[in-house]
């Protein structure tokens, strides 16, 4: 940087002795002030990815070049070339004509390979270019088993995009969800799934008849809380995902609701009406202490931590509407959040990773949509246009919110991004899907 | 059953010779380990030991051969009881079958007769139910024949109770209305004589009434003429009143016209020594006036003297200041001369000195112009070619400083100054580099190998 700016000066006082011998008035280098341009994603072309090895005819099980093309698209910052439109498709260094992607205007272009060195095992080597400078900035090799192939395509999606926008990508991570269905018998089902951030490969990993709602993350990404009725009462539990090991943490009289891991993972902030009414408690996970932070008639719920531990943000109706309120985590005065022109609804509320946004469920003459307000200038950004809009969640790296909606009859789940230009469908699964909420960062492999 | 046995007894007589060999093997082995521990004592070679007593071994073995043949015997024996018995065991289950068989028979037969015996008395048993049937039926008629009897008994026995009811009815309705009609005319007797009684008190209260009535008109009038007569004589004291209050009101009058009348005339006095008072102030105030007048006269007397004397002092003066502004006129004059030259002369050299500038200008113009066409061409293809992330933050700014080649092409973007976006400065580079080739200029002088380009988005 510091080089860089020398030469400029260097190049400056050359060109200005150069210009200072012609006649007329001396003058500096040449300097064109650029004011105008479009907003547009950033062109990009991904190739579809070769395969090698394996029997005659064989294809790579997927299609990796897609699965990165799709999650790029759906940060609304990059359009990729569509297939068809490529001038070629190499798959290795060799085959680049860098001419070829000039004059398509593209500046970034990535080629992959995937080789089978085994039974179920590839190697895949991807590389990403700077096409005006013919230069590469990123490269890898990262060998996957079948099971894990989609994710290297996520890890490859992440290291792209972090070359180019300088912000980690949260493509490699995960979504927990409800998904509510019929089994064979007609009987109605309940499952909590864990997907990956696009939505394909659901697993589930809590069946029940009985309702389940409201997962939430530790914030290592190992455990997942929730509430299930399988009691016959919603309880709060906590499942570790590697071993299936559950706990009821919280089941005591009344309601035991929405929990929500502090970002230390050593406590809960939960709802309870043990008391007799509902309010906002924070369980101490090792030691099953209860800490009581709100104290009004009406109805306290949904809390979400501030990312420093300090403060809690939840809904209540104590001012006859469903409103946002934040108070600190060891409890005390609740401050209200929202104060939207319209104030009819404001609830769910969640924090951006950094801890300067929050997202929330904006309600106005019956439709439910999702909305940003600006900690910093208390500006309210309105995302989504659909009308029964639920459970927003911020991806880790802030620049998307994961809720679930109603499209064509069903609940599915959304992405939307934060400037809420791009809104896409997540992959489609069996039955309704609901309350979803967006994982940590996993640890990079 | 019988094969059972059979088969149990096989297995007994073949676990019997298990146990016998395996007795004789015991046996045959104990020798052998005996043989040795005779000629233990001896500690030669082994080869020499192998000196017995021929006698001794031909006993021990005819003894051996006796047992062998004893328990081959017992053995023989054994398994021709153990055929016998088989045989037997046979022959007791071929009679076992027999009798078996016998007993099927004998069973089916039974089982037949007593079949017969059921269809028999199940025959009897619906013949009597039959009969029974037809006894109930018989019975039920019966019954029904007594039931309808009796309700027609009933049915006369209700009518009667019902004719004789009707009839004592009939008999206490009639002493009813006997009685009904003797009460009715006592009650119009006595209500008659109420009536007559009525009448009897109602006249004479009439009569009372009457009198009352009478008494009470003749109060009435003599109570007005009493009152007519009262009010005679109020009228008359009030008259009186009247006539006294009237004079008391013209007395009061004559003495308030006499009390006016003295008051007037003082008035009348004082009014007079007032206008004598008013005459003698007013010849006095007249002295003063004259007085004062002659004053006055010679007040202004004298100010006109000495107002002669101003003007004639202030001609002298107009006169002397008349001759100066004359002579100022003309300096004046001689001033604005001079610098009307002055004027012309700067106006002069002026006129030249912009002829000069329009000259460099001219020359200067044609430059600027085509310059400025350059640096449009360049910056139209640029901000053409530039796609701005969206969602970037507000107020991003990255400059770049661009090296290109003779003929416009780009040769090296580098950042001079960096918006801290990546992104966007990405967008910057690459806006730069789908331009080339940059436009070139109409005046090859003006080409600029290097230009810096500032990316400052308006809004």
């Amino acid at each position: 940087m510091l080089r860089s700016k020398m030469n400029a000066a260097v190049l400056a006082l050359v060109c200005a002795l150069g210009i200072a011998a012609m006649p007329g008035p001396a003058r500096a280098v040449l300097t064109i002030r650029i004011t105008e341009s479009t907003e547009a994603a950033l062109p990009i072309a991904i190739v579809p990815f070769g395969f090698a090895g394996g029997a005659a005819g064989a294809r790579a099980p997927e299609n990796i070049g897609q699965i990165v093309a799709d999650d790029l698209a759906r940060t609304g910052r990059f359009d990729p070339i569509a297939f068809p439109d490529l001038p070629s498709r190499p798959s290795s260094v060799a085959d680049v004509n860098f001419g070829d992607w000039r004059i398509l205007g593209t500046a970034n272009l990535v080629i992959g390979r995937v080789e089978a060195r085994g039974p179920e095992q590839y190697a895949i080597t991807f590389r990403l270019f700077d096409v005006f400078r013919a230069t590469q900035l990123a490269g890898f090799e990262i060998v996957a088993t079948t099971r894990d192939l989609r994710r290297t395509a996520h890890q490859i999606s992440d290291i792209v995009y972090e070359t180019l926008t300088g912000e980690r990508g949260a493509f490699d991570t995960r979504v927990a969800y409800v998904t509510e269905g019929r089994d064979a018998n007609g009987e109605r089902r309940y499952a909590l799934q864990v997907a990956d951030s696009d939505g394909a490969n659901p697993f589930p990993v809590l069946d029940s008849v009985q309702p389940i709602l409201s997962p939430s993350w530790s914030p290592d990404g190992a455990r997942l809380a929730y509430v299930s009725y399988e009691a016959g009462r919603p309880q709060v539990y906590v499942q570790e995902l590697a071993t299936g090991r559950r706990d009821a943490v919280a089941a005591f009289p009344g309601t035991n609701g929405a929990p929500a891991f502090s970002p230390d993972g050593s406590r809960l902030a939960l709802t309870l009406s043990k008391d007799g009414n509902h309010e906002i408690y924070v369980l101490d996970l090792a030691g099953r202490r209860l800490r009581r932070i709100t104290d009004d008639p009406a109805i306290d719920t949904e809390p979400a931590w501030s990312p420093d531990g300090a403060s809690i943000v939840f809904t209540s109706d104590r001012g006859g509407k469903p409103q946002i309120y934040q108070v600190p985590a060891s409890g005390g005065e609740a401050r209200r959040m929202t104060f939207v022109a319209s104030d009819d609804y404001n609830a769910r509320a969640s924090f951006s990773p950094d801890g300067r946004r929050l997202a929330f469920v904006h309600g106005v003459g019956g439709r439910f949509r999702i909305a940003v307000l600006d900690l910093e200038t208390s500006a309210v950004n309105v995302l989504t246009d659909t009308r029964l809009d639920e459970s927003p969640s911020f991806a880790p790296n802030g620049t998307m919110i994961l809720y679930a909606t109603v499209s064509g009859g069903s609940s599915v789940l959304a992405a939307v991004s934060t400037d809420g230009r791009m809104r896409q469908q997540l992959a489609a699964t069996e039955g309704k899907a609901r309350e979803p909420a967006w994982s940590p960062f996993r640890s990079r492999r | 059953m019988s094969a059972r046995t059979v088969r149990e007894k096989l297995v007994a007589g073949a676990l019997a010779v298990v146990v016998h060999v395996g007795l004789l093997a015991i046996l045959l082995v104990s020798l052998d380990w005996k043989a040795p521990a005779i000629d233990a004592g001896g500690e030669a070679a082994p080869i020499e030991a192998v000196v017995v007593d021929e006698t001794r071994v031909a006993a021990e073995i005819e003894r051996i051969r006796e047992q062998e043949r004893t328990v081959k015997e017992a053995e023989r024996e054994r398994v021709e009881k153990l055929a016998r018995e088989a045989e037997e065991a046979t022959q007791q289950r071929l009679d076992e079958q027999r009798r078996l068989a016998d007993l099927q028979r004998q069973l089916a037969e039974a089982r037949l007769q007593h079949e017969a015996e059921l269809r028999n008395r199940e025959q009897l048993e619906a013949e009597r139910l039959a009969e029974l049937k037809q006894r109930q039926e018989e019975q039920a008629a019966q019954v029904e024949q007594l039931r309808v009897r009796e309700r027609q008994l009933e049915a006369e026995r209700q009518a009667e109770e019902t004719r004789l009811r009707e009839a004592a009815e009939q008999r206490q309705r009639e002493a009813e209305r006997q009685r009904v009609a003797r009460e009715e005319r006592e009650r119009l007797e006595a209500e008659q004589q109420r009536l007559e009684a009525e009448k009897q008190r109602a006249e004479a209260d009439r009569a009372r009434i009457e009198e009352e009535r009478r008494v009470a008109e003749e109060r009435a009038r003599r109570a007005d003429e009493e009152r007519k007569v009262a009010e005679e004589e109020k009228r008359r004291a009030e008259a009186e009143r009247q006539q006294a209050e009237a004079q008391r009101r013209q007395a009061e009058a004559e003495k308030q016209r006499v009390d006016a009348e003295r008051a007037k005339a003082e008035a009348e006095r004082q009014r007079a020594e007032a206008e004598r008072e008013r005459i003698e102030r007013e010849r006095r105030a007249a002295e003063e006036q004259k007085r004062i007048a002659e004053q006055e006269r010679q007040r202004i007397e004298e100010q006109k003297r000495v107002a002669e004397e101003q003007k004639r002092k202030l001609e002298e003066e107009r006169r002397v200041a008349d001759e100066k502004r004359r002579e100022a006129e003309k300096a004046r004059q001689r001033a604005e001369d001079e610098r009307q030259r002055k004027e012309a002369e700067l106006a002069l050299q002026e006129a030249l000195a912009a002829e000069q500038r329009e000259l460099d200008k001219a020359r200067s113009d044609l430059r600027g112009r085509q310059l400025a066409e350059y640096v449009g061409q360049i910056k139209a293809s640029v901000q053409r070619n530039w796609k701005r992330p969206p969602s970037s933050a507000r107020g991003l700014k990255c400059t770049v400083l661009v090296v290109q080649l003779p003929g416009g092409e780009v040769a090296k973007v580098e950042v001079v100054e960096s918006s801290g976006n990546r992104l966007f400065d990405r967008s910057v580079q690459e806006a730069i580099f789908r331009s080339s080739p940059l436009p070139l200029p109409r005046d090859p002088s003006l080409f600029s190998r290097e230009i810096q380009f500032e990316f400052d988005p308006r809004d």
